[in-house]
């Protein structure tokens, strides 16, 4: 990998169309050096894992109470028992390589969200990663990223007079090919881009590429001398990179280098809250798994390279002090089908489950595993318990502080929270409280049945629509059961979304339906 | 009526150019060695002016195409293939398609300006003076230009007229009459592939000259030598080693000029602008020119006879070896390689001056031989110039078949944002800064290195992204994107991500791409998934309903971030 495309985006985050005298690099290059300053320790990162190509759930998180259902129908690459990670208290238990994970979470700094998706899933990879990239709805065509929109919300002025005092560093870092939807803002992209990690341990050595011995190659060599220079971040990002002399040993793999890049630039005082680390390799339509042992193969060399990269950033972070004020978090753009392939693979899927990590994480598990129950056909998908907006939306206002105004600017609606960050003071309407509020069958057709188990007596059960209107109250009364147990007529509603919200005494539970 | 002397409405500019170009000498450094910056490399390129004999493969002709032009398009590329070499270049360098002209364009009624002279959607290149119309009519002269080389008669003339405004240039602000400007243009254009010493000719009678390098003022009285100097120094010798002129040459022919003039009523009053020979403001005395000129005598004359002088003076300039020498540097530098290697004098530079003489200056037999050398077609040569604002922005505009002024008067406002984007980068059209031209194009040593710095690279890169991403700012109402649905369509295997790539390379870009750089756009064409077949699928979905707003969209959002990838790789800054 010698060769490399120049200007790392400094430029694309500054493409706004205009006259251009307000950018002069020259002023800028005058008053940057007052600009490299520490971060207030306070800064907070959100560090988001992109597994590209859509990663097999049922294989990283197992029901165990269904193990035989799953041998049925996905015997070409089902876990044998005895090598799945148990997870103390839970229905569930880890893929062998997550090794790491099982610790984190028995320390409280590992969560686990079963069923993480959104309704009408889209199986074309371009189409679902645009969606989790974006934060649309599944039938909406959005160009925008939400994390750009998030920072666009925040920062409604840039790429004017960016970098300032304020904000010296870049907005959102990624590392991967070129930009990806995720930091395009309705009309700014706010993400400098490292191609590659070779290309930042460039940038810090400020070394040249080869480049042909020829009178192009001349010229070329000067251009991309330049484009180095012109890099608007390229000091900060060197100068934050340079105060870490001294990290812990990471897997030199893929990811691993780029969360190493990342940890560095996160301990160095870079006060950009968002990241963006990518790894590919997921699509395992066939040879997932080895047919000899299930425990092998090249799903078990992802997850052991995820494991093992994440596990050096959390040490890492715990030797350059930052751990308290970084999350990670997992993403793909959809899980796998319930029902492998002869080939050992398994075709795209639906929902899956997501992982939010870090010392400040909420830990513990949202949802259940999977239900399955050995009928399951081709065509069957696991469903969704919950949408992946809610996910954002948590850790925006639980991790960034955010605002009920730059959450709706980015999200575009109101989704319920879930708890992602310990100690964080949850805004929204819904204050969760455990109860085993369940609603099935969900996205629902015609009719469901809402059960929980009852505390108080005094029942209050309403429907209502993602606006946060109550649409309607559907049951009022005292429980005669110690467990709550009813069949509602749910036809008159449009197709949608909704929050079923259980209010039982003081206690108050939600649920978000989908109303197909 | 009143002269108008050069620079003389200046204070005027700052109303009309909304962006002036940053002095890109500024923070170049001097270096002791004048030839440690210069390409080693040229020297070992021994091919010359004899016919190209490879195969003509697509980059060739794109190469053909880029350095004639503006930037290539595909639907160019398509017709040139399968033709022979000297099928392509005679038919290129025949294509001469007349221009409409520029109108008014420029009434603001909310800003209470109305031009008295010229009503709205008419030509102005006839109107008397104005000084407070020529701002205005010089940014649509300006606007119309680049409405020429977007425009669909596009063509080599296009480029002939760059070429020779950075050769014998004026700047419009400093004449400020804008029909002199305008028939500077159409002079420029008639002679375009002509001849080099008729061009020489009228160029010394030309009215817009006469005002930029002072020749209107130029009597026995008050001599001025400016003209006399630029006319050896830049136009007809040059100063490469031979050229022997002597500061006694340049009075001599100061005299020889004197008495040609502006008629200020043609400028003054409505119709064309006329320069003609007063007499009475001519130098009678002899002119004795020095020993390179072969210690030649003009003997003075009186009366009407004393204009013959500026032709006998001609004839001794262009019977010298430099003059064909010089223009063929001239050429040579600007369509072939920034610098002129030893080598390349011997083998390219010196024949193609033969070939000028021996046409009696006529250009076009040198510029077929040129553009049909093997010299021209060398591997090292191709690519190894960096594009020019011009060639970068106006070629990925034709490139992307981005949309055009859709009449005369739309062209001013659609075409003055490019313009000043360019200005920004430092090339504004019709102004180049000094009399030398721009100062990529001559500056030793740095040369076309010098289009390059921190401050443009990023309004390049602003520009593509902005044609990709954001739309191309032309007014607080209007942004232009680039169709990529429609573009791509016009590639010969759009649905195979790796010949996506390579194609728009080959017109987009200077160099071949490595492996590397291929793979990792594709990354984004494939969302980072390691078969081809998702872009083909997608691509194919697309292409099979066409007005399936979901499948169009998965496509643009792959192809925004691939050829946002291409355009700021530094090959993209090569042609």
């Amino acid at each position: 990998m010698k060769r490399r495309s120049f200007i790392k985006h400094a430029a694309h985050s500054l493409a706004i169309p205009s006259f251009l005298g307000a950018m002069s690099n020259k002023s800028f290059g005058q008053t940057l050096d007052k600009f490299l300053h520490l971060a207030n320790e306070t800064d907070r990162a959100l560090v988001l894992i992109y597994l590209e190509g859509g990663n097999d759930g049922l294989n990283t998180v197992i029901p165990m109470a269904h193990l035989s259902q799953l041998n049925k129908v996905r015997p070409h690459v089902v876990l044998p028992e005895s090598g799945i990670l148990p997870v103390e208290g839970t229905d569930f238990g880890l893929h062998p390589s997550l090794s790491g994970f099982q610790t984190l979470y028995e320390e409280g700094r590992l969560q686990v969200l079963h069923s993480v998706g959104y309704p009408q899933q889209n199986f074309s990879h371009f189409r679902s990663t645009d969606i989790w990239m974006s934060g649309s709805d599944s039938n909406e065509l959005i160009n925008s990223g939400w994390t750009g929109r998030y920072l666009e919300a925040k920062h409604p002025q840039f790429p004017e007079g960016y970098p300032n005092g304020e904000n010296p560093d870049p907005l959102a870092v990624e590392i991967g090919y070129g930009s990806s939807m995720l930091f395009q803002g309705e009309k700014a992209g706010f993400s400098m881009i490292i191609n590659n990690t070779n290309q930042f341990y460039q940038l810090l050595d400020n070394e040249q590429e080869e480049t042909p011995d020829t009178p192009a190659g001349d010229k070329l060599r000067y251009i991309r001398l330049i484009a180095e220079q012109s890099q608007k971040y390229g000091a900060v990002v060197r100068s934050a990179a340079q105060k870490v002399p001294q990290q812990k040993v990471y897997p030199n793999t893929r990811l691993g280098n780029q969360l190493r890049v990342v940890s560095r630039l996160i301990a160095g005082g870079l006060k950009t809250p968002l990241y963006l680390v990518r790894m590919g390799g997921f699509d395992t339509h066939d040879n997932q798994v080895d047919g000899g042992d299930h425990t092998q193969g090249e799903h078990a060399r992802l997850l052991k390279d995820l494991n093992d990269a994440v596990m050096a950033f959390m040490a890492d972070q715990e030797f350059l002090g930052t751990a308290d004020r970084v999350m990670g978090m997992t993403f793909s753009e959809f899980g796998r089908r319930i029902v492998s392939n002869s080939s050992g693979g398994t075709d795209h899927g639906a929902s899956a489950p997501l992982f939010i990590f870090g010392n400040m994480s909420y830990g513990g598990y949202k949802g259940n595993a999977p239900l399955i129950d050995g009928s399951e056909e081709y065509r069957d998908n696991i469903s969704m318990q919950h949408d992946f907006r809610q996910v954002y939306s948590s850790l925006l206002t639980q991790w960034f502080g955010s605002d009920a105004s730059v959450n709706q600017a980015t999200m575009m609606g109101t989704f319920g929270e879930i708890p992602v960050v310990k100690n964080a003071l949850i805004t929204s309407i819904e204050k969760e409280e455990p109860s085993n509020l369940k609603v099935y069958p969900n996205p629902i057709r015609d009719f469901a049945t809402v059960k929980f188990d009852v505390f108080s007596g005094n029942i209050r059960i309403d429907i209502i629509d993602s606006q946060g209107r109550e649409v309607k109250k559907i049951y009022e009364g005292m429980a005669q059961n110690r467990q709550f147990n009813q069949n509602f007529d749910f036809s008159m509603y449009p197709p949608g979304r909704y929050i079923l919200r259980v209010m039982d005494g003081f206690r108050r539970s939600t649920v978000h339906l989908i109303k197909l | 009526m009143f002269p108008i002397r050069p620079g003389q409405y200046r204070h005027l500019k700052p109303k009309y150019q909304k962006v002036i170009p940053p002095d890109l000498t500024s923070g170049l450094k001097a270096t002791s060695d004048p030839k440690a910056y210069s390409n080693a490399r040229l020297n070992y390129i021994e091919a010359g002016l004899e016919p190209f004999s490879g195969e003509l493969t697509d980059a060739h002709l794109v190469h053909f195409i880029k350095r004639t032009r503006f930037g290539a398009t595909l639907e160019e590329l398509k017709r040139l293939r399968g033709k022979s070499l000297n099928f392509i270049v005679s038919e290129s360098l025949a294509s001469f398609t007349p221009f409409t002209e520029p109108v008014n364009n420029y009434n603001d009624v909310s800003e209470n300006k109305i031009d008295p002279e010229v009503p709205l959607g008419q030509s102005f290149v006839q109107a008397a003076f104005n000084r407070d119309f020529e701002g205005d009519r010089i940014v649509a002269l300006k606007s119309w230009m680049i409405g020429r080389v977007l425009g669909p008669n596009s063509g080599i003339q296009e480029k002939m007229v760059l070429f020779w405004w950075n050769f014998l240039p004026i700047k419009m602000w400093d004449v400020f009459v804008a029909k002199s400007c305008y028939r500077y243009i159409n002079m420029l254009h008639r002679h375009a592939l002509g001849n080099f010493k008729e061009l020489i000719r009228d160029l010394t009678l030309d009215p817009a000259m006469l005002v930029f390098l002072s020749g209107a003022f130029n009597n026995k009285e008050t001599p001025d030598e400016n003209f006399a100097r630029e006319l050896q120094e830049l136009f007809c010798i040059g100063k490469g080693k031979d050229a022997g002129y002597k500061e006694q040459d340049v009075q001599a022919a100061a005299r020889v000029l004197t008495g040609w003039t502006v008629n200020w009523d043609s400028i003054h009053t409505a119709g064309e602008p006329q320069s003609y020979f007063n007499p009475e403001m001519h130098h009678l005395g002899n002119k004795q020119f020095s020993a390179f000129y072969g210690n030649k005598l003009i003997s003075g004359k009186e009366g009407e006879a004393g204009a013959g002088e500026l032709d006998e003076m001609l004839d001794m300039i262009f019977a010298t070896n430099e003059s064909a020498k010089h223009i063929a540097r001239k050429i040579y530098t600007f369509f072939v390689a920034s610098e002129i290697t030893e080598m390349a004098e011997v083998n390219v530079i010196t024949p193609l001056a033969n070939i000028i003489r021996q046409n009696n200056y006529n250009i076009l037999p040198a510029m077929t031989a040129l553009f049909s050398s093997a010299h021209f077609f060398h591997e090292e040569i191709m690519g190894a110039l960096i594009k020019s604002p011009l060639d970068f922005i106006l070629g990925l505009w034709r490139n992307f078949d981005m949309p055009i002024a859709e009449s005369a008067m739309a062209e001013k406002d659609f075409y003055s944002a490019i313009l000043w984007d360019m200005s920004g980068m430092g090339m504004e059209v019709g102004d180049p800064p000094n009399v030398a031209g721009w100062t990529p194009y001559y500056q030793a040593p740095q040369y076309d290195k010098i289009w390059i710095n921190t401050d443009t690279i990023l309004k390049r890169a602003i520009g593509s992204d902005s044609m990709l991403f954001w739309g191309y700012w032309i007014s607080n109402s209007v942004n232009i994107e680039a169709d990529l649905l429609a573009y791509v369509k016009g590639f010969t295997t759009p649905e195979d991500p790796n010949l996506l790539i390579k194609e728009f390379a080959l017109v987009n870009l200077g160099l071949e791409l490595s492996q590397s750089q291929i793979d990792q756009v594709k990354m984004l064409l494939l969302n980072g998934q390691d078969q081809d077949y998702y872009w083909t699928g997608a691509w194919l979905t697309h292409a099979a309903s066409p007005n399936d707003q979901e499948s169009a969209i998965i496509v643009t959002n792959r192809l925004k971030p691939a050829f946002q990838l291409l355009l700021q790789m530094g090959e993209a800054q090569l042609m």
